[in-house]
């Protein structure tokens, strides 16, 4: 075979590759190009590749050379089609008109969702509301008596030091100071101030703590607080309720323990652990109000005894999704939060 | 919190597992933190809660385990040696303040030669991360984990008198 007759067959397939890809105007037609002309089996280039065999010997380098520009041509061609198609910029307003498929499902905006911390805080709210708690709040903003005096946390107590709480700078340390509430301990005062016994609350929110950021600690978390105020209040309610909310949440296989523990404002104090996978793993505070704190809010120690319990709101949420480190929950990422 | 096995020995009989002290600790209050072997002792770090500062030293945790298993601990006797001088004559301690500080008490070692402490008191204290610098230092640090009290040493010569005042800082 002679090259020339070669590079004729050669331009023929260019030119006709080009003139097709040109008017393609839809995906199937430009398939249809595609296999057309580029096939691997059955393609026009391909079969004239074949042919490379019978060119005579000397001319072979020439022919495979131009073999190849035509190729790169052909392929141009192809990916120019394809773009002009998928960008759906057509030259011919009639082609836009075809293209149009009104069978086509309309695209829906994207809907935002509850963040997995406000999902938790509701599935709380409904499993203690099951229980007959009923919802307080109160402010984030706190004077030292409900953070700390009332709460029997007196002035030369270390966990009034200022590094350890954020303090507002326009009050100033000491007295009528102010500082972002520390623990959600708070709303017990606020409710008891406010009202007789019985009292049977929870209350869900964030408290604020200048600790450094890291997988388990960030300056700003949330806490489920639960009070039960009433006459013959005992240790054993506590458990029961803490053993109820244990099982709604978490499952009704699990064991809870209470270790003993301090917090000025409950005596005894414990700290509750629930078991999972062979380990006991702890998922707050607990204890009787301690009978100062009672008098700071008016109630009669010797008339009525109560318990009240803080549990963290992401650990649990993290326990639940697996989650291994809290600043996810405040990096506000759309790729973890729509996981929820 | 942290004690040395070897040391908790000293006080009361353990010749049961470490692990099942750990576990008996937690559920007394002494919440079990984390174990690691240093050299041939072991370290157990325990969470001690502001209302039991008695557990502030190795003497206070093996009460809580002499309890726990109902054995005997063995506290030593503080044999103390007196000199024949009258201590009115070599130092005083003045507290200003008695409202900030009730009580500090002083005495006077005569006769001491800075040296390395010895062997078994650097690796208790070793075994608890603490730095060993000269028999002196040492043996204040000894003191304060094993009772749990602080306490310093100062070089009578070095005062600028042979008093120690106890007050507040004065402004300037």
């Amino acid at each position: 075979m002679a090259l020339g007759e070669f590079l004729a067959e050669l331009d023929k397939v260019a030119a006709d590759a080009a003139a097709t890809f040109e008017s393609v105007l839809d995906s199937d037609s430009l398939e249809a190009a595609r296999v057309e002309f580029l096939g691997a089996k059955q393609g026009r280039l391909k079969a004239v590749q074949k042919q490379m065999g019978q060119v005579d010997k000397a001319d072979r380098p020439a022919a495979g050379k131009r073999l190849n520009a035509v190729k790169g041509q052909v392929e141009a061609a192809f990916e120019q089609a394809r773009d002009r198609l998928g960008a759906g910029k057509s030259n011919s307003p009639k082609a836009g008109a075809e293209q149009f498929d009104p069978t086509l499902p309309g695209r829906s905006i994207r809907q935002g969702h509850l963040h997995p911390i406000t999902q938790t805080i509701e599935t709380l709210k409904e499993i203690m509301a099951g229980l007959g708690f009923s919802i307080a709040e109160g402010p984030e903003i706190e004077d030292e008596w409900h953070n700390f005096e009332a709460l029997n946390i007196p002035l030369v107590h270390p966990a009034r030091d200022p590094l350890d709480n954020f303090y507002l700078s326009v009050a100033g340390v000491g007295k009528g100071a102010l500082l972002l509430r520390s623990q959600t301990s708070t709303v017990q005062i606020r409710i008891m101030e406010k009202m007789p016994p019985p009292v049977r609350i929870i209350t869900l929110g964030r408290v604020y703590r200048p600790d450094t950021a890291d997988a388990t600690h960030y300056p700003m978390f949330h806490q489920m607080e639960g009070l039960l105020v009433d006459s013959h209040v005992t240790m054993a309610d506590l458990k029961s309720v803490l053993r109820m909310f244990a099982t709604s949440y978490l499952g009704a296989d699990v064991h809870i323990r209470f270790r003993p523990s301090f917090f000025p404002f409950t005596e005894p104090s414990v700290e509750v652990d629930y078991h999972w996978n062979d380990q006991w793993i702890e998922f707050g505070g607990a204890g009787m109000v301690d009978p100062n704190v009672l008098q700071a809010v008016g109630y009669d120690p010797e008339q009525v005894t109560g318990f009240a319990f803080g549990l963290g709101i992401e650990r649990l949420c993290m326990r639940r999704h697996n989650i291994t480190d809290i600043r996810e929950f405040y990096r506000n990422d759309v790729r973890f939060l729509h996981q929820f | 919190m942290i004690v040395s096995w070897n040391w908790l020995k000293d006080y009361v009989l353990l010749d049961m597992d470490a692990a099942e002290v750990e576990r008996r600790l937690s559920m007394a209050g002494l919440n079990h933190e984390s174990t690691i072997r240093v050299a041939e002792d072991l370290a157990i770090d325990l969470e001690v809660t502001s209302n039991r500062p008695d557990c502030l030293g190795h003497i206070g945790v093996a009460r809580e385990l002499a309890v726990l298993w109902d054995r005997e601990l063995k506290i030593p006797d503080p044999a103390l040696p007196t000199g024949g001088l009258a201590i009115g004559d070599l130092a005083k301690v003045s507290i200003e303040c008695p409202e900030l500080c009730s009580r500090y008490t002083a005495r006077v070692i005569q006769g001491v030669k800075i040296g390395p402490s010895p062997q078994w008191l650097a690796d208790r204290l070793r075994t608890l991360g603490i730095a060993v610098i000269n028999n002196v230092v040492d043996v204040t640090n000894y003191v304060m984990m094993e009772c749990g009290q602080p306490l310093h040493a100062f070089d009578l010569a070095l005062l600028r008198g042979p008093e120690i005042i106890v007050r507040r800082a004065q402004p300037d």
